[in-house]
């Protein structure tokens, strides 16, 4: 008993050297700039000096509700997470499950599929400014030698059209490693639930949506809520990509973010920093939402 | 019983072997979109810029000769040299700190008891949801009082103080795993916390200290966010921020003076020089990566 005590309080004071550097770390780089975003979000701040800086009260936010640029960068925003949920979820889902089945050459697939992953987005980016270019990129000229046109001003200069294209390019660079959390998911679960479904007689289909899926939702949640955060601060892309161009077509809020407060001309670090705080409450309130209707599903399953 | 699952099994033997066969086609036509444009730029490194500004057919195959040269005149149209030497210094520091400190903190919320543990490791892991941009101008204003823009600083101390929640997640992961035996059999031999933490932790999460070095490499070699902000004068830049300046756009170049400055080879190449120890690394890494992500990402 003694000894467990003591050690109990060398714990403490050990702890508390191990956590120091962290703890200093989270107090001065994060919660500090967090209350200073929250505080800046208020102000005119241009960014000069402090002696220009006004507290505005909530002229940022009713400047914020009549920008469009703001609400299209909200807008591609969300396309890019309803987009990433659907399709890199949904590809990595499907692909986990069958390289998982054991296949041959599954292994090869899986290394290959994630090889995006290691990339730099500025070699991504640069790289499919010229694969999608409308004279001379190949997929352009592929499409013609098979009779068809590609868009005219390019499949990143069409203003409608730009956003989907940096999703897929974003789903292409990411979904091999949603895979490799699917497939990790995968290996945790017990072989012989699938090997009695199985003898039972149940179709690949049916074991993969009636047993597989089910088992798998706790990491399905934990992968949705990454691949959501991941694409509403998607930055690099965008930037190497479109630059958010053109004329703010495929801004997202982060690059919107970026154009207003840091880039080298935009000095509105009030307006940005308020976007910003806008930007959190967002991303909060989406994980919330998804780890609460995770919560919702279990219920409804297990009742 | 026994002739019913022949016959079970037979009756879809022929479908399931068609059906293996088409999701065999989709895999590899998926492996090839996946792996195309590297190829491509793996070739296009060795092409001139003639032959790439023409090129509308794919060939993964550069002519003869090959355009050796074009590694060299890249590399020498700005100062590589020294972004190489920038981005190693970083990259290097950085995965070092992000190690031992991660680890350290990790160690202290996987196996030490102090107050307000549950509470502060549910603080560090919020911070994984507040992205960089967020806090980007008042972390921007603290790092221009404390003089450090344009040093590297700003992209590797944060690293040595904490080492960023998901790498404090994932060994912490990591380290649950370790049976507490271990560590009261240590602690009975005389160990300190510190000793166990070198003579017990350290030894034991090999895979997931090797995924977290992973990632940390790839973060800090590849990063585009922090150098862009941070790293204003050409003397400070990494390799991906110096190779930011070839994003100009075919149509920016023929808009603006014409395709003849667009220097499509020499990024090709670059893209080809700096991407290459990234690929060798995930292949001689990949089998730790893997282990690393399925024994902490997951169960917790």
């Amino acid at each position: 008993m003694r000894r467990s005590a003591r050690t109990g309080r060398y714990d403490g004071r050990f702890a508390l050297f191990l956590i120091a550097p962290a703890f200093f770390f989270y107090t001065f780089f994060l919660i500090l700039p967090l209350l200073g975003t929250v505080v800046i979000g208020f102000t005119d701040w241009t960014g000069i000096s402090f002696a220009t800086l006004k507290f505005t009260g909530l002229a940022n936010f009713v400047h914020m509700a009549a920008d469009e640029f703001f609400w299209g960068a909200l807008r591609n925003s969300f396309l890019f997470v309803i987009g990433c949920l659907v399709f890199q979820v949904g590809i990595a889902l499907i692909f986990a499950i069958i390289l998982e089945s054991g296949p041959r050459f599954a292994k090869w697939f899986r290394s290959i599929f994630f090889v995006p992953f290691v990339l730099s987005l500025v070699v991504v980016g640069i790289l499919f400014n010229f694969l999608l270019d409308p004279t001379l990129g190949i997929v352009d000229g592929l499409l013609r030698a098979i009779g068809l046109d590609g868009p005219k001003f390019g499949w990143l200069g069409t203003r409608t059209l730009n956003v989907f294209v940096v999703i897929g390019v974003h789903i292409w660079r990411n979904f091999g490693f949603t895979m490799f959390l699917l497939i990790a998911g995968l290996q945790a679960i017990p072989r012989a639930l699938q090997e009695s479904a199985r003898l039972d007689g149940a179709t690949p289909w049916q074991l993969a949506t009636r047993v597989t899926i089910p088992l798998l939702r706790e990491v399905l949640v934990v992968a949705s809520v990454i691949t959501s955060i991941d694409a509403m601060r998607v930055f690099d892309l965008v930037y190497t990509l479109t630059g958010g161009g053109p004329f703010h077509s495929s801004e997202t809020v982060v690059t919107y973010i970026y154009q207003l407060g840091l880039g080298t001309a935009r000095t509105q670090h009030g307006y940005a920093t308020a976007i910003a705080l806008v930007l959190t409450v967002i991303i909060m309130g989406m994980s919330a939402l998804q780890f609460s209707l995770a919560r919702a599903g279990k219920g409804a399953v297990t009742s | 019983m026994r002739t019913d699952f022949r016959l079970l099994t037979s009756s879809w033997a022929s479908p399931r072997l068609l059906r293996q066969a088409a999701l065999f086609a989709i895999a590899v036509v998926i492996a090839i979109i996946m792996i195309f444009p590297l190829l491509w730029m793996f070739s296009g490194a060795l092409k001139t810029k003639d032959l790439l500004l023409e090129e509308t057919v794919i060939n993964l195959i550069p002519p003869q000769p090959w355009q050796w040269r074009n590694f060299i005149d890249a590399w020498t149209t700005m100062n590589f040299n020294r972004f190489l030497a920038n981005t190693l210094i970083i990259t290097a520091t950085s995965m070092v700190g992000g190690l031992l400190s991660a680890s350290m903190v990790a160690y202290g919320f996987a196996r030490l008891r102090f107050a307000g543990r549950t509470l502060l490791f549910m603080v560090v892991l919020g911070t994984m949801m507040v992205p960089p941009q967020v806090t980007a101008i008042p972390t921007f204003l603290l790092f221009h009082r404390l003089g450090w823009l344009n040093t590297y600083l700003p992209l590797i101390v944060p690293f040595w103080m904490g080492g960023g929640a998901f790498y404090i997640f994932l060994l912490r992961q990591y380290i649950m795993t370790i049976p507490t035996d271990l560590d009261d059999a240590a602690k009975i031999d005389g160990c300190s916390p510190i000793g166990i933490y070198q003579h017990v932790i350290l030894p034991n999460i090999g895979p997931a200290l090797a995924a977290a070095a992973i990632f940390l490499f790839l973060h800090s070699w590849n990063d585009l966010w922090g150098p862009l902000i941070y790293l204003t004068d050409e003397n400070t830049w990494t390799l991906a921020r110096g190779m930011l300046t070839f994003r100009r756009t075919l149509a920016e170049a023929a808009h603006g003076g014409g395709i003849a400055q667009y220097q499509i080879h020499w990024f090709l190449s670059l893209g080809a020089m700096t991407m290459l120890p990234v690929l060798v690394i995930y292949l001689l890494l990949q089998r730790h990566f893997v282990s690393g992500v399925v024994t902490s990402g997951i169960k917790g």
